[in-house]
């Protein structure tokens, strides 16, 4: 057992190098550069004549491009860029023109294009709020998929069988965002119901905080059951024709002690691997509940910064995201390993 | 209890007459009614999507300003939208991206995640450790932000579509032939393969490919449901097949949404057809995988893949029928 933590932890090193530079890569290769963009709107404000270095309206203000760049840290080759954003080159402080270190190995996360701010503390107070919406939706869809998948296979072709199965896909098949766009339409309209604007956080008042997530959550959520009330009818219908279960009917027990006593065992176990992608999808679920419920999580604020080109918080936020998958990854990978002993004498 | 062996008997001396694709529907209809309906409702999407132009009675560019926002009528069977266009033409081309993408990306997505997982499973040591890595942070990030990120990259459209939800989706789904590739190579007939000296790549295409087809089809039936709805989301939210090709995701989304009390058909129709559809490819998949996976196979005696329920009505179905037989004996 402790051989194989051991390998597990050590191969996520490389594992996360591997994520950094993805994340890195992808956000800069999007096209449609961020001081391109930023000198437009400043044009904008401003009524003057886009070029390099120019004097703007009536402001007397010259903007020049090259400076922006310089300031923002873009002016580099990407790959000087990517070693100062992890922390290996130093960067040269913004006054003093100083060189030093000052990236993630530091616990520096970067500041944001638009706001000037370090992006640390706003990543920080949206992750709960996707976190919460994720744990809701996960401990709906497992409620409801459980049973539904269990007693599709062991009652397999049966009317209750087929009934539960039609509404686990089919609240899969829905689309999320179209029944929550129809909710709040026809909510609004018959039930003089709208979703709340101002977010109440779960530390203030939990009560309301609960009245808030609840709709989205459970929508979120019962989308999600259906994949794993599949999957959990799969494994449940390949346990069951397993020899060992076939033993157990040949000695005569009761179907309600071969089910209880060794079936489920070993239909449960494999769900817990299946939680680490849940999770995953559940996040893509939040962008488009968030925006529609207006919630401020991690979600909407990637899409927002990701639009806006905001490169540094765009990279950081998927880069937590991306390490607090892997973890949750590592998580479940020991506890299946504990759960089943097969899988640590490989 | 002997007409019972006598019937069960009688069943396995039986051969499978017909092709297999027709005893496959045959099943399908028999044993499987809820896939049969999926089944059915698949059919009528791709013949939809491929008859469109015959079957919608307008274009879905076609524009008629006077009529904008005007409900269901004998005119507009659905209602037309805010530039006047025909709602149910719309849905009906609708169908026909739908299927092209989800079906291109879908083969895409299956071609590439058995590449990558067969070969890494079945090569495993060095080679399987670096491609796993990569494999493994690809994987740490969360689906619809990877398909935003990158359809950002490539711009929107439907062949950026496919490429991204067919080669990223592949990526992601790797895992499932590479730990078939690891169950397989320890199997007899792959180590007598072996020492007779044949060559990987005979061994990856004769044999591995072959055994893994079951697996792929039931795996291709459900995946065209997830990039379906992958599809909508993304042109939902704007990242998808541009206006004003008739995505049904893309019906949904944009200024539709505010325009919802005012004409509620616009979003209405394409939802339904939505859920229509990943429905229905969702429940036949299901039946698929029911009928062909091989781990489901030997199920409650020697009636074959089916449950208690099904083996009951199937028992119960041939001891009458030996009963019946026996009868005729007996009087003849």
């Amino acid at each position: 057992m402790v051989a194989y933590a051991v390998r597990r932890v050590l191969l996520i090193i490389p594992t996360l190098l591997l994520v950094t530079i993805i994340v890195f890569l992808l956000v800069r290769l999007i096209p449609g550069n961020v001081v391109d963009l930023l000198l437009d709107e400043m044009y904008g404000l401003t009524g003057g004549s886009s070029g390099g270095a120019a004097s703007v309206g009536s402001t007397g203000i010259t903007i020049d491009r090259a400076e922006i760049e310089r300031r923002l840290g873009l002016d580099i080759p990407v790959h000087i860029q990517y070693g100062r954003w992890i922390g290996v080159l130093r960067t040269p402080d913004a006054r003093t023109g100083e060189l030093a270190f000052n990236g993630i190995f530091q616990g520096n996360l970067g500041t944001s294009i638009r706001t000037h701010l370090d992006m640390t503390e706003e990543i920080m107070s949206r992750f709960p709020v996707t976190f919460e919406l994720g744990l809701l939706a996960v401990l709906t869809a497992n409620l409801i998929a459980i049973p539904v998948g269990i007693y599709s296979a062991i009652r397999q072709d049966t009317w209750l069988d087929y009934l539960g199965r039609s509404f686990s896909i089919l609240s899969l098949a829905t689309p999320a965002f179209w029944l929550a766009t129809i909710l709040i339409v026809y909510g609004a309209r018959y039930l003089n119901w709208s979703p709340e604007v101002e977010y109440v956080p779960f530390s203030e008042n939990p009560i309301e905080n609960l009245k808030i997530m609840i709709i989205p959550a459970v929508l979120v959520g019962t989308a999600m059951s259906g994949g794993v009330m599949r999957f959990l009818r799969t494994i449940t219908l390949e346990v069951l024709r397993q020899d060992y279960v076939r033993t157990a009917w040949a000695k005569g027990l009761t179907e309600k002690v071969i089910i209880l006593r060794h079936a489920l065992r070993n239909a449960l176990i494999p769900l817990v691997t299946i939680f680490a992608p849940q999770v995953g999808l559940l996040i893509g679920g939040s962008v488009i509940m968030e925006r529609i419920f207006v919630l401020p999580g991690m979600g909407q604020y990637m899409l927002r910064t990701l639009l806006e080109r905001d490169y540094w918080v765009v990279s950081g936020a998927n880069l937590i995201f991306a390490v607090f998958t892997m973890l949750l990854v590592l998580v479940t990978d020991f506890s299946y390993a504990y759960l089943d002993p097969r899988i640590r004498y490989k | 209890m002997s007409q019972a062996t006598g019937a069960l008997a009688g069943e396995l001396e039986e051969t499978r007459r017909g092709s297999a694709l027709v005893n496959f529907v045959k099943r399908l209809f028999r044993e499987k009614p809820l896939g049969a309906v999926g089944g059915v409702i698949v059919l009528v999407m791709l013949l939809t999507g491929i008859l469109a132009d015959v079957i919608a009675p307008y274009g879905y560019k076609e524009v008629h300003p006077i009529d904008r926002f005007s409900p269901p009528s004998t005119q507009y069977l659905l209602g037309t939208d805010s530039l006047g266009r025909d709602v149910l033409s719309r849905v009906i081309y609708g169908a026909r991206i739908s299927m092209i993408v989800g079906l291109a990306a879908t083969v895409l997505s299956t071609v590439v995640s058995t590449s990558i997982g067969l070969t890494s499973g079945y090569l495993g040591g060095k080679f399987d450790i670096v491609v796993q890595r990569f494999v493994d942070a690809w994987l740490c990030f969360p689906g619809l932000v990877i398909y935003l990120l990158l359809m950002s990259l490539i711009g929107a459209g439907m062949l950026q579509m496919i490429l991204v939800l067919g080669i990223a989706g592949g990526i992601s789904a790797s895992r499932g032939p590479r730990s078939f590739a690891f169950w397989i190579k320890e199997s007899v007939y792959v180590e007598a393969t072996k020492a007779i000296g044949a060559s990987t790549w005979r061994i990856l295409g004769r044999h591995l490919l072959p055994n893994i087809l079951p697996l792929v089809i039931v795996g291709f039936s459900i995946g065209v449901g997830g990039v379906i709805l992958a599809e909508a989301s993304l042109s939902f939210l704007g990242f998808g097949i541009p206006p004003p090709f008739p995505s049904w995701g893309q019906m949904i989304g944009g200024p539709a949404r505010y325009q919802m009390e005012r004409a509620p058909w616009i979003i209405l129709w394409p939802g339904v057809a939505l859920t229509l559809a990943v429905y229905g490819v969702n429940m036949f998949g299901d039946a698929v995988r029911d009928l062909v996976d091989p781990r489901l196979r030997g199920g409650v005696g020697g009636l074959g893949g089916r449950g208690m329920e099904q083996a009951r009505k199937a028992l119960k179905n041939r001891l009458a029928k030996a009963e019946k037989d026996r009868q005729k004996v007996d009087i003849g």
